[in-house]
């Protein structure tokens, strides 16, 4: 720097300008001793000195003033000595000072993690253990989230504190209450935020904690609003099905079972003219294949859509007691799909054994839903039941299907079925099996019953006119 | 003779151990002491003392880095060392990084205050924090000295900034080599001392200097102005209004 010639004004912050300017020794607040018992402490101001102050220097009105001394402490440029937590300016003789540079709040320097550990570690010790409740909480919490370098917390904090041991009493009173007023900035006590609570105890607790926070620290009410309006914000957004989600999972799911892309086995019958395939899968089969009991895993639709799935199903309910949502839901199907002239009176039938009261099979419907089929009976159509259908499917859907894959039942059923191995394919996969042309129907009707089995006929058409009587063109 | 030369490798290894945490420690005081030093800049009781007692204190936690760094990388990279041994090593480091954080965080905010509050200048501006005493004790024991001794030009303040600013940058630049070089993962460290162990040896840390335990328990004691108000007490969370302190 050239001599003679000052620097130019440090480039503060108009809040930290504010502060330096209250320092100026002629025109800067008067500044008074804080007497302790036997110590002195110098650079205390009241509420009012500041105020005052204020009001002069930028010749504005006291409510103004009142405004910008807050805002001064609610930052942390000036902290109360009598109530640390209430961070509020007070236009009385209520007693300040002014924080040391160090611990101006700085977007720079937020404070971190370790310091506050440091801190807390610190306190512990100088209060033999008697941290407050949720500097405790914190406390833990640290321990976990930065446990891996606790051991440098611990030799950290005992050292500082070794260090503050070489000032005098009056500078180490000074110290901590500047460590004290910085945390209690940047980590103001949360207890309304807690989410433990449950409801009733909320509504009890909470407002008693709220206004013991509000009196002792204002800035909690602000984050508390800002989480407010943040759960606000985030309950309107919307959220996607996760069936939607996993549209890509459908077509992965159903690879193995894509007779065009997997084949069907043992084979395809459409291609070597062995009908097993159908055979292992008809609605009647005692043992299904494994294929088929996987995919009822898959939808619920998937196995209502089953017959042989659906026989299964009801066998499970049956075993729970309430095979009678199964019951109603095939009934109200066969409803909307039956013939239009039987419809009143299956609509009757089904009313009389599913959803009057004291009926034999009676359903759970909401109270809403049983309205409006009620009021839907006088005048029975195809849809009627549709709503109450609904409710018993998605019922069905959420409460009985995921305990059914679930039990043994269905796990028996995984276990037990057929995996047929795939035939082998010959070395040519187009290479047909000889094809035999079938008999006319016609003429196998009347000579002798027509050989069995699917595969073609081995008599041959000259054998077969040979074998007529009397077949004679004439 | 194999079980004696065991046992001298085993020494050796008890022995670089020591050494480890001997100058681990060292630079966990030097590095507790600036902070001690840095939280003073910019108030009234900041002086050319204090800028020259930050400067000598910054250069011994420099030298006490570089070594730790070394001795750490040296051993971190032996392969022939024991898993124990290792993760102790590990352990280490991690101390050994997170005191370079304080101090790398500490310089580049002691550059900051320190060209916001120059000394040199016309109208002082220093901000009245209540702090009156010298921190030349605490210099004291991070130089591991009696006394210290000042020897600087009355210009340090405005002329050792620019030190300050090359050092910080071989600081990051020497944190960004361990990184590089040393392969630890800092998560996997499990910390020694558990919840609450710093209780255990509280008579050490609190009976130096023949304080009154006691009464370095209470934070904030509050008494009069020179105004003349009631005594209070805010040891405990609430304010108690009683008849002075009963401590001390």
């Amino acid at each position: 720097p050239v001599l003679g010639v000052s620097p130019p004004p440090p480039a503060l912050r108009p809040m930290e300008q504010v502060i330096v300017a209250m320092q100026d020794p002629d025109l800067g607040i008067k500044m008074k001793n804080q007497r302790l018992l036997i110590t002195v402490i110098p650079h205390a101001m009241t509420g009012n000195d500041i105020v005052e102050w204020l009001m002069k220097k930028y010749s504005i009105m006291e409510e103004e003033a009142l405004h910008v001394g807050d805002l001064l402490v609610r930052h942390g440029y000036i902290y109360p000595l009598k109530e640390p937590r209430n961070l509020v300016l007070r236009p009385d003789e209520s007693p300040y000072r002014f924080q040391t540079p160090y611990f101006w709040s700085s977007q720079q320097w937020p404070a971190s993690e370790l310091d506050y550990a440091i801190y807390l570690t610190k306190k512990n010790i100088r209060k033999q253990g008697q941290l407050i409740d949720y500097e405790k909480e914190n406390y833990n919490l640290l321990h976990k989230r930065i446990n891996h370098t606790w051991d440098f917390v611990v030799m950290q904090a005992k050292e500082q504190l070794r260090a503050s041991k070489q000032r005098r009493k009056a500078d180490r009173i000074v110290l901590e209450c500047q460590e004290q007023a910085y945390w209690l900035i940047n980590r103001p006590p949360v207890e309304c935020l807690t989410p433990r609570l449950s409801q009733r105890d909320r509504g009890k607790q909470s407002n008693t904690k709220c206004e013991h926070s509000s009196r002792m620290c204002p800035i909690t009410h602000i984050t508390k609003r800002t989480l407010v309006e943040h759960l606000k914000k985030a309950l309107g957004r919307s959220r996607v099905k996760s069936s939607i989600c996993l549209e890509r999972y459908y077509s992965e799911q159903y690879f193995s079972h894509d007779p065009m892309m997997h084949g069907c086995p043992p084979s395809n019958p459409w291609i070597t003219d062995d009908i097993t395939h159908w055979a292992l899968n008809t609605n009647t089969v005692s043992t299904p294949t494994k294929l088929r009991v996987e995919r009822w895993s898959f939808r619920f639709m998937e196995l209502l859509s089953d017959p042989l799935g659906r026989l299964k199903f009801m066998e499970y309910l049956e075993k729970e007691f309430s095979a009678e949502n199964l019951c109603f839901w095939e009934a109200c199907e066969d409803i909307r799909h039956g013939e239009n002239s039987r419809i009143p009176q299956k609509v009757q039938e089904v009313y009389k054994q599913f959803l009057a009261p004291g009926a034999s099979k009676w359903v759970n419907v909401d109270s809403k839903t049983m309205e409006k089929t009620l009021e839907g009976l006088r005048r029975p159509n195809r849809f009627v039941m549709d709503d109450a259908q609904m409710h018993i499917y998605f019922l069905m859907k959420k409460d009985s299907y995921p305990r059914y894959l679930k039990s043994d039942l269905y796990k028996n059923l995984l276990v037990k079925a057929i995996a047929p191995q795939e035939t082998k394919r010959s070395v040519f996969p187009f290479m047909r099996r000889h094809r035999h042309s079938s008999p006319n129907p016609a003429l196998v009707d009347e000579l002798t019953a027509a050989p069995r089995g699917y595969g073609g006929c081995t008599v041959s058409l000259l054998q077969l006119y040979d074998s007529l009587p009397s077949f004679n063109c004439s | 003779m194999l079980e004696h030369l065991e046992r001298m490798v085993l020494l050796a290894g008890e022995r670089r151990q020591h050494e480890c945490k001997t100058m681990l420690d060292a630079l966990n005081r030097v590095t507790a002491c600036y902070r001690h030093l840095v939280i003073t800049l910019g108030s009234t009781s900041d002086s050319q003392n204090l800028r020259e007692e930050l400067r000598k204190t910054r250069k011994k936690a420099q030298e006490l880095a570089a070594a730790n760094r070394t001795k750490l990388t040296a051993l971190l990279k032996d392969k022939s060392i024991s898993k124990e041994d290792r993760s102790e090593y590990e352990r280490l480091w991690v101390l050994f990084t997170s005191s370079m954080e304080l101090l790398d965080v500490d310089m580049k905010r002691s550059l900051e205050i320190g060209q916001d509050f120059p000394l040199q200048v016309p109208t002082r501006h220093l901000i009245q924090t209540g702090m009156s005493g010298s921190t030349t004790t605490v210099a004291a024991r991070a130089m591991s000295v009696q006394n210290m001794k000042y020897e600087a030009d009355s210009n340090i303040d405005t002329a050792d900034l620019k030190e300050l600013e090359a050092e910080i940058a071989q600081v990051v630049q020497m944190m960004e080599e361990m990184e590089m070089k040393v392969q630890v993962a800092p998560w996997a460290v499990e910390a020694k001392q558990e919840a609450g162990a710093e209780l255990k040896s509280t008579v050490s840390v609190v009976r130096l200097q023949g304080d009154n335990p006691k009464h370095t328990s209470c934070c904030c004691c509050f008494g009069s102005f020179s105004g003349g108000w009631e005594w209070w007490c805010a040891c405990r969370d609430s304010s108690v209004l009683g008849r002075g302190c009963d401590r001390g």
